[in-house]
């Protein structure tokens, strides 16, 4: 099976891969390209863990072909801290003890931060079903919610 | 005396008593009485009850002091998840 | 002995310190490692319930290009029956063994028959496609009442009843009885002025933890082999690894990753020794990782259970006698928590008579593992909504029927000794006065009550304490970290020790570099690991002190440790000037060497878990489905190290019971094939289902831990089953007994209640 080479950008960086045709963008994350911050919970699209944007659109990267990444911008958690500043929304996380054991803090972090990118003062219940496509088990949300509103509020300079 | 209080799985064999005292001071003590009145009790204590001695649950209780007047329990061996 | 003391850092809630790497997708889990050479291994199936397997040819997957090594059943040494010394439901090696890998049959669908280890998981997959196994297939046993059946197809005919006077004639699907009594049950019904009785069902249900279980697994031609991989033990990895293989414990080291939630399910082990054959017959690295729907077919689900039980009492609410039949699915191999379950039924409660009868049964169905207060949160569903029908029959409210018979400290507990300091009144009291408890129900509405209980373990820790050059501080450890645990170590360890929290980092060791340490589980890190960091500090500062007087020339009983100094007693050389942990560092090497502390410990003592849950909901009677408007969670913390992380251990255990309660259940077809083997359809509760979790944090200090520390992780999912439950019944006026209660079945019961 002869591979595709393809040309992409991520977080910002022009970066090139081949990939196998049926091989999904988060495989090729993971295991081309070593960026393991994304998440597999399920590889059907129903756990948000593997959340990426594409040109700046939310969506699960395991339901995404490596191939599609072709000329697109990828944006992934690896690229929402500053250099050495964490972003606002990651801070807010910390504050509001918002993670137990961090596997869907990654696809948190991206979905996040397309909400507050399109949204900046959502409502509790905007917040809620716009996240709705991220599964936590370990904190039952409620603090993922506080420091969601918390961010937003920072991030608006309110 | 302490008193010594088995659960039902164990009175099969302690010919069916549920309770008993026993002059020891600690569990290793406790052990080589309950052998001697039981014989083959000892292998289905260590490593398989555990005990509350006075309210305290311990897994693989051996060198824990019995006072005079404390309360020892077998059960089951809980770890949770 | 804990001491009433004002802490100077415990109790606060600083940012954890392995947090910064989890928000920026720096820290590594499971499927995160990677090694140069690595091949990707995958599992073969039984696409079976229940099957006997009369051959497997492999040769054609092995000689596939790009195969490096295919095992099975066969390529596993015989494995002796030994119980493993764990909790309740552990089970025996040959089983696990067994259940690893299959060996004569295949005893659910999903049971592991083979493995390979390819160059890609394309190739693996083509290779497991090229793997011919012929199976007879048997009458597949799917739950408890075709189980028991007098004329039941037998799932291990070497199974006879463990737990009887005498060991019966006839093997049987039921692997144990139990059974626990007090005082005379039938004179204690008799004396009732009301009895109630009512039977429950729960359906099997996953931990369903979003990181599904991973390893990467090396063995090198000495057989020394290396695993990382995701784990609530990587001790039991190690042990229970070293017993399916027939290794020495010394020759394996397990690393553990982070992990993303366990919650019971990943105290025990599926791939790793399949991990490291196959890197033995390869020579090579080995990655193994199970998909979404491998983790829900085969690995380790909740006990499927029914519970019939029945309640007597006075009619001022006093409770004469109790009673249950508690039927337990184990799944393919004995061993399910109904033990903890019959424990735990009554345990809130006197009752001065009571029987109970607990069976584990075998189903063909994946062998159950530990799920957060195993066995607690299906028998305390049963017992907490048949105390709600008795306060309505009685007219009394739940909260003061369930006062009127509380345990407190000195009462003797269900199943035995007598309970030291525990908190349940206080959590009964504190939920009578929240304001959530007489807020006003719009139409629809309702609210249930319910109580919750955990024993909590103790068991074996081991801590180092390093002293660095600079006065900092690093904390080893041995407890993968699931719920910010490293932060409460930091803390004690920074209270004990009298340093700002910034300077103490924790880590968690492997079995190589950390002392002997049981499950991060059953709710003991902060209590015995916490224990153990504290005596490790107290080590410490006695070395410190002694370091300290080497240095003054004076005696060690003329010095004292004050606010993370060592000084001069009163009347001692005034001017010497206190020493700091940095000062003391820095002269380690001419005083003795470098500063060390240790501690090991089996902790006793652990103080029992008491919750009281309050639901509210909406039910719309159109579609049955229940919204959950506002929960609040009350529960005894002991003493809250980090309050953020209780809280969020309260959290998190509520919206996995409601979950439990509402909508999660695995739906089996006539094969005995899961049906919902994902997310879509498993429906766990996602953000937009629930409501802010309220919580209060109850503080009756445990004696036995120096800060007054009770185990919090468990008791969170055992009272939301029956809150739900009982706000339902509230809302409806319709009491449905089997979970879960999703829209189709609340539907079916108003539209039988209406007709």
């Amino acid at each position: 099976m002869s591979r595709i080479h393809v040309d992409t950008t991520i977080n910002g960086v022009a970066t090139e891969f081949l990939c196998e045709p049926q091989q999904s963008l988060l495989e090729v994350l993971r295991e081309e390209l070593k960026l393991t911050g994304t998440k597999e919970g399920c590889a059907t699209g129903d756990c948000g863990a593997c959340s990426v944007t594409v040109d700046g659109r939310l969506v699960c990267s395991c339901l995404v072909l490596g191939a599609e990444a072709q000329g697109r911008k990828i944006g992934t958690v690896e690229g929402i801290a500053d250099g050495d500043k964490l972003h606002p929304i990651q801070q807010k996380f910390l504050e509001h003890a918002a993670l137990q054991c961090g596997i869907c803090t990654p696809g948190l972090m991206v979905a996040t931060k397309a909400l507050l990118d399109a949204n900046p003062d959502p409502t509790e219940e905007e917040i809620r079903y716009y996240l709705a496509g991220n599964l936590c088990r370990c904190t039952g949300y409620d603090k993922i919610i506080r420091a969601v509103q918390d961010a937003a509020q920072t991030m608006r300079g309110a | 005396m302490a008193r010594v209080f088995f659960p039902e799985h164990l009175t099969q064999h302690t010919n069916g008593i549920r309770e008993l005292d026993a002059d020891v001071s600690s569990f290793r003590e406790l052990l080589q009485v309950l052998e001697r009145r039981f014989p083959g009790i000892e292998s289905r204590i260590v490593g398989k009850v555990a005990v509350a001695i006075d309210g305290d649950i311990i897994h693989d209780p051996f060198l824990d002091p019995i006072a005079s007047d404390s309360e020892v329990y077998f059960l089951h061996r809980i770890e949770g998840g | 002995m804990s001491e009433a003391r004002d802490f100077r850092v415990v109790g606060t809630r600083p940012i954890r310190p392995d947090g910064v790497d989890k928000v920026t997708g720096r820290a590594n889990f499971g499927a995160d490692f990677s090694l140069p050479g690595m091949l990707y291994a995958q599992v073969l199936r039984s696409p079976h319930a229940h099957a006997r397997i009369v051959s497997i040819d492999t040769k054609k997957a092995a000689k596939m290009p790009g195969v490096f090594a295919v095992v099975t059943g066969a390529d596993f040494p015989r494995v002796g029956s030994e119980e493993i010394t764990g909790g309740e439901g552990a089970g025996d090696y040959r089983d696990l063994a067994t259940n690893i890998m299959a060996r004569d049959k295949a005893l659910y669908h999903g049971h592991a028959v083979a493995a390979v280890a390819a160059v890609s998981p394309a190739v693996a997959a083509d290779a497991l496609a090229a793997i011919k196994v012929k199976y007879k297939v048997l009458t597949p046993v799917m739950d408890l009442d075709a189980a028991m059946a007098d004329d039941a197809t037998l799932i291990d005919e070497t199974l006879f009843t463990a737990g009887l006077p005498e060991k019966p004639a006839k093997p049987s699907n039921v692997a144990a009885v139990m059974e626990m009594k007090r005082g005379d049950v039938e004179k204690g019904f008799a004396q009732a002025d009301v009895v109630v009785e009512g039977t429950y069902r729960t359906p099997t249900v996953h931990q369903g933890y979003i990181e599904p279980h991973a390893c990467v697994a090396t063995i090198n031609q000495g057989g020394q082999a290396t695993v990382w991989c995701c784990t609530q033990g990587h001790f039991d990895v190690r042990s229970a690894s070293a017993k399916v293989l027939g290794m020495n414990v010394s020759d394996i080291r397990v690393i553990p990753s982070e992990i993303g939630g366990g919650f019971g399910g990943k105290t025990t082990i599926y791939g790793e020794p399949v991990a490291i054959l196959l890197s033995k017959k390869s020579g090579r690295p080995i990655k193994l990782v199970m998909t979404r729907d491998e983790v829900f077919r085969a690995s380790g689900p909740a006990s499927a259970t029914k519970c019939v039980v029945k309640i007597g009492a006075k009619r001022d609410g006093t409770i004469t006698a109790m009673s249950a039949w508690l039927g337990y699915e184990a799944g393919a191999f004995k061993g399910s928590s109904m033990a903890p379950g019959a424990m735990c039924i009554f345990a809130p409660y006197n009752v001065p008579n009571f029987l109970i009868r607990g069976h584990d049964v075998l189903v063909n169905k994946p062998k159950v593992a530990a799920y957060r207060a195993p066995g607690a949160p299906q028998s305390m569903y049963a017992c907490e909504s048949l105390l709600d029908e008795l306060a309505r029959k009685l007219d009394i409210d739940p909260i003061d029927l369930r006062m009127k018979n509380a345990v407190e400290e000195g009462c003797q507990a269900a199943y035995g000794p007598k309970f030291n300091a525990i908190g349940f009144k206080q959590c009964l009291e504190a939920a009578k006065r929240h304001p959530n408890y007489t807020k006003a129900l719009g139409p629809g509405e309702g609210r249930g009550v319910a109580a919750g209980f955990w024993f909590n373990a103790g068991m074996q820790s081991s801590a180092e304490i390093h002293i660095n050059e600079d006065g900092t501080v690093t904390v080893i450890e041995g407890n993968p970290d699931i719920g910010g645990s490293r932060a409460s170590m930091a803390l004690m360890a920074a209270e004990e020790l009298g340093v700002p929290y910034e300077r103490v980092r924790v880590q968690v060791a492997d079995t190589e570099s950390a002392g002997y340490t049981n499950v991060t589980g059953g709710s003991r890190v902060t209590f015995a690991t916490g224990m153990a960091v504290i005596h490790a500090a107290r080590d410490i500062i006695a070395q410190c002190k002694q370091r300290a007087a080497a240095t003054w020339g004076v005696d060690a009983e003329m010095v004292d440790w004050q606010d993370g100094k060592v000084i001069p007693k009163p009347g001692v050389n005034a001017e010497l000037k206190p020493l700091t942990l940095a000062d003391i560092a820095k002269g380690s090497p001419r005083t003795g060497g470098p500063l060390l502390g240790r501690a090991s410990l089996n902790a006793r003592g652990a103080g029992a878990g008491f919750s009281v849950n309050m639901a509210h909901v909406k039910v719309d009677t159109e579609t049955g489905k229940v919204d959950v408007l506002g929960f609040t969670a009350i529960q005894d913390a002991g003493k809250a190290i980090h309050p953020s992380y209780v809280e969020g251990q309260m959290q998190g255990g509520a919206v996995q019971g409601l979950g439990w309660a509402l909508n999660e259940e695995y739906v089996y077809n006539a094969d005995g094939v899961m049906q919902n083997a994902g997310f879509l359809d498993y429906r766990m509760p996602v953000a937009s289902d629930m409501p802010m979790i309220d919580t209060q944090i109850i503080e009756v200090a445990n004696p036995t831990h120096p800060y007054g520390v009770r185990g919090v992780g468990e008791v969170p999912i055992v009272a939301p089953l029956a809150a739900a439950a009982n706000a339902v019944r509230d809302a409806t006026g319709v009491r449905i007994h089997d979970l879960p209660l999703s829209p189709p079945r609340v539907l079916e019961a108003l539209d039988a209640a209406r007709s």
